[in-house]
């Protein structure tokens, strides 16, 4: 009987990542900011408890990283118009109110933690610059909603 | 009288590209993000996201929503993109310079021409950087894609270039230590 090497486990805890947790996540803009959520702002490990019971907890921690830099990546290349629709299926998902999460997302920068570690520069400044983009736009046309149904 | 005009022009251009520069620099001093970066050990920028930084499509896109606020946050966000990249880019090309510099005082068998080629590119290169900060900075990022696709695969032809330097360098040690 043959023993699965590393790459082959690694393989099997990224895809189960993939079909228990993060198929149930709406959105890649949801999935990154989840994935970002799974490493530990001290020590930068990534940390999964189901993916560490079923696989070793640094198979699973490999998995969550490369799960993250390409989910990262995938959303980083989108169009500003992708990432707005992006951003929306975020807020609607989200159980606190749509302005609220606008206001703090502004005001704090949140999804600056979600960027992986070593990340290109200049990749991580696009992903932040069109975020602050896509959010000035969802808060106008927030404001433009209000004043008509105002009117 | 002619030569005077010129030598006019000459200096006021040298002026401007000289306070396009020392602006760059403020700008990228006013941004701590920016100049706190530690580039070492990171990834290189894929080229589809070069194209994605200088590319008018997400500016279309802006510019269709007709808010003067949204395009002038588009310019400022976009402006500073592209001075990461440029930035990213030279210090790339410096250090390839430095590691060939450092290839070339232990190789035994040098060729001038080669030397010279290479020597050229760089010039180039470093040259182009300088032209995109200044165009980015007069036009805007949208005016340069052309220079900065220009820029991304020479730099990508000069990197090439130097393993095939190093490695034969290698080889070239490796059979003249055998031959002892």
């Amino acid at each position: 009987m043959s023993v699965p090497n590393n790459a082959v486990i690694l393989q099997a805890a990224y895809e189960d990542l993939l079909r228990r947790s993060l198929s149930k996540v709406p959105g890649d803009l949801a999935r990154v900011i989840y994935l970002a959520s799974t490493r530990d702002y001290n020590t930068g490990t990534y940390h999964h408890e189901g993916l560490a019971a079923r696989f070793r907890s640094e198979v699973a921690a490999k998995a969550l990283e490369a799960a993250h830099r390409e989910i990262f990546y995938r959303i980083a290349a989108c169009s500003l118009e992708e990432l707005v629709h992006e951003l929306e299926i975020y807020l609607n998902s989200s159980r606190q109110a749509r302005e609220d999460v606008l206001h703090i997302w502004q005001k704090l920068e949140p999804y600056r933690l979600a960027l992986p570690m070593d990340v290109n520069v200049a990749v991580a400044r696009l992903f932040v610059s069109n975020l602050r983009l896509a959010l000035a736009i969802l808060q106008r046309q927030a404001r433009l909603q209000a004043g008509r149904s105002g009117a | 009288m002619m030569a005077l005009s010129s030598l006019i022009v000459g200096v006021v251009l040298l002026l401007l590209l000289l306070a396009v520069a020392v602006k760059g620099s403020l700008a990228l001093r006013e941004t701590p993000e920016l100049a706190g970066s530690d580039e070492s050990g990171q990834e290189a920028c894929p080229p589809e996201f070069v194209s994605k930084i200088f590319s008018h499509d997400d500016w279309s896109y802006v510019r269709g929503m007709k808010s003067t606020g949204l395009e002038k946050l588009f310019r400022k966000e976009r402006k500073s993109v592209a001075l990461v990249w440029v930035r990213q880019t030279s210090s790339g090309i410096r250090r390839i310079m430095r590691e060939h510099a450092a290839a070339a005082r232990q190789s035994s068998n040098l060729e001038p021409p080669t030397e010279l080629k290479i020597f050229l590119q760089f010039a180039a290169l470093l040259m182009t950087c300088g032209a995109m900060r200044a165009g980015i900075h007069v036009a805007g990022p949208l005016w340069v894609g052309g220079l900065a696709r220009f820029a991304q695969n020479l730099v990508q032809q000069v990197a090439e270039a130097e393993r095939a330097f190093e490695l034969a360098t290698r080889e070239h040690e490796m059979d003249a230590m055998s031959s002892l």
